[in-house]
């Protein structure tokens, strides 16, 4: 298993080195991947310093001039910090700059709350030029990287930390927005980011005990294919949203207005974090544990609601 | 263009803004009126390489009004210059017409506004982008001197002076008026050029109402090794004397009486020039 960040700036790596209109900016962030684009390009790799602000509004420039502007920082910092330059300068003047933002969910468990990225989804999806993906396996992360460069609008990418499997492959891949994982039931499954490997746990946990529920990974996550109308959720009797986001403000709220949107008849369970803003420090299995959302938990939890 | 030629079309550009402002009940005369020299310097001075026949090209120069609240000047230029046409210029104010900020919809602009401390940052993309697509643009900005307290104008200036950004030309509208207090000589007005110069950049003087002085600070800007920050002095409300470093014209409507001196001092201007 490879770290789920070097999949991506590996993937980024490989088309910088045919599109010399890629630039990388990054506000002091490190990984092993972004090195070798240091060493190779260093006139296209920017460390910008602490001033994720003004990273921002020189990724605009440089956009406007036709650079292909990919920004690496804690994702929090870039969405907090700087969501005026990003709503200013980079969505209303609709320039394709790609955000990779890494610490999706409780990424940096100890860090505490400012570094969690557990309620940065809606945040960004009140952007509306704005694209949102979010891999959570290894080959939709090089996939990801991809399909922002291919992107006429700004996308923000957010990424996770640490090995990831690599779970899906282009043959399950639909209308570049989500992965089926595990084939469609009566219920199934919806995650997006680091909960998809456990969605697939929560799988095998369940069909140990003979319910076999479909999974399906949502790496894009705005702007929603309808395919995943069409293929999953009118083919659904429940559908569980599994995610290390606030309940109230993650994939579950999407997928809940898709629902509400298109007048559809399906039970929605949302399984997250609570809507708070997270003051213990802790690992991040430790975390998750006490929010019930382990493997074990989710499943118990699918049981009781479905197959008991 | 000589210098009166320069004075003059500003004394123009600042009636027609008086009357469209006036007209249609709108508008930040006393900061337009403040940077509205800087702007005939730019457009009209053989600084900016923008005109009707490139303004879409990539060649040419950028430049960004920071102070958006000033566009009407702006508009007033394009349409001058043949960039809009006067129907656009007459849609100022309107239902669905030219607003009371820039946006990039409007051949010309190079980037919207509304929101202050962005352009310094964005001019040092654009300028970097210049220097690395091996052109030889450079990009502008007029700021406004309360502007000024913005943190992210503070990260552009230590950004564009350590990488040497030397095609980024910024210019300070110190009016020395904010909306609602004067902003003397403290803060970073206090030791101004020394700041700025330890920073990286060359800082630079003008008065901003002496086409002479801007044109031949804009000249070496052009060719300076580094950043260049330019420092404008100039009064609120400039060339209505009524207006002129009074707070009450950051964006009041002149009345018809006021309207009636203003036209009157201006057409003098002009018919003198």
């Amino acid at each position: 298993m490879i770290d789920i960040r070097d999949a991506f700036f590996d993937e980024i790596y490989e088309i910088a080195s045919k599109d010399k209109n890629i630039v990388l900016i990054t506000n002091d962030m490190d990984i092993y991947s972004l090195r070798q684009f240091k060493e190779k390009y260093p006139d296209r790799f920017i460390n910008i310093g602490v001033a994720e602000q003004n990273m921002v509004n020189v990724a605009a420039g440089l956009a406007s001039c036709g650079k292909k502007v990919i920004i690496y920082g804690i994702s929090s910092f870039l969405v907090y910090r700087c969501f005026e330059q990003i709503k200013f300068n980079i969505c209303s003047m609709n320039l394709p700059v790609i955000f990779a933002g890494v610490g999706s969910g409780l990424a940096f468990s100890f860090d505490g709350p400012t570094h969690h990225g557990t309620h940065d989804i809606d945040v960004l999806a009140s952007l509306p030029e704005m694209e949102i993906l979010n891999p959570g396996e290894t080959f939709s992360a090089k996939f990801c990287a991809k399909l922002a460069v291919e992107s006429e609008k700004p996308t923000f990418v957010r990424l996770d930390k640490g090995p990831f499997p690599e779970l899906s492959s282009e043959k399950n891949i639909i209308d570049n927005c989500f992965s089926i994982l595990k084939p469609v039931k009566k219920v199934n499954i919806i995650s997006t980011g680091s909960m998809t490997s456990r969605a697939m746990k929560v799988s095998e946990v369940l069909e140990n005990k003979g319910n076999e529920v479909g999974v399906v990974d949502l790496f894009r996550i705005k702007t929603i294919s309808n395919q995943l109308i069409n293929m999953i959720i009118k083919k659904s009797e429940t559908i569980f949203v599994i995610e290390e986001n606030s309940e109230s403000s993650g994939i579950g709220s999407i997928i809940s207005n898709l629902i509400t949107k298109n007048g559809l008849s399906v039970r929605l369970k949302i399984l997250g974090l609570e809507n708070k803003q997270l003051l213990e420090y802790g690992e991040r299995e430790w975390l998750l544990n006490k929010a019930k959302l382990d493997a074990d938990s989710i499943a118990t939890k699918i049981m009781e609601e479905n197959f008991i | 263009m000589n210098t009166s030629e320069l004075i003059n079309i500003s004394n123009k550009i600042k009636l027609e803004v008086l009357e469209l402002a006036v007209l249609k009940g709108k508008g930040h005369l006393g900061g337009t009126y403040s940077c509205l020299d800087l702007l005939v310097a730019l457009y009209y001075g053989d600084v900016l390489n923008i005109n009707a026949n490139n303004f879409e090209g990539n060649e040419r120069d950028r430049f960004i009004l920071s102070k958006g609240h000033a566009c009407l000047a702006l508009y007033v230029i394009l349409e001058d210059l043949g960039i809009i046409t006067k129907d656009a210029l007459n849609s100022y104010g309107e239902n669905g017409g030219l607003g009371a900020q820039l946006d990039i919809s409007v051949p010309g602009v190079d980037w919207n506004t509304g929101s202050l401390g962005h352009a310094l940052g964005v001019v040092s993309g654009i300028a970097m982008a210049s220097k690395m697509n091996n052109k030889s643009f450079h990009a502008y900005t007029i700021l406004g001197d309360a502007e000024m307290a913005e943190g992210s104008v503070w990260e552009a200036i230590a950004f564009a002076g350590d990488h040497c950004i030397s095609n980024v030309i910024g210019i300070i509208d110190r009016n020395r008026l904010s909306v609602t207090e004067v902003l003397e000589d403290d803060g970073i007005f206090r030791n101004y050029a020394a700041i700025v110069e330890s920073l990286g950049w060359v800082a630079l003087e003008v008065n901003g109402h002496d086409f002479e002085e801007i044109l031949e600070a804009l000249d070496k800007a052009k060719n300076n090794k580094k950043p260049t920050m330019i420092l404008a002095n100039t009064v609120k409300g400039k060339g209505v004397s009524f207006m002129e470093n009074s707070l009450k014209w950051h964006h009041s409507i002149p009345s018809s009486k006021e309207l009636e001196i203003a036209r009157i001092e201006l057409s003098e201007k002009i018919k003198n020039g």
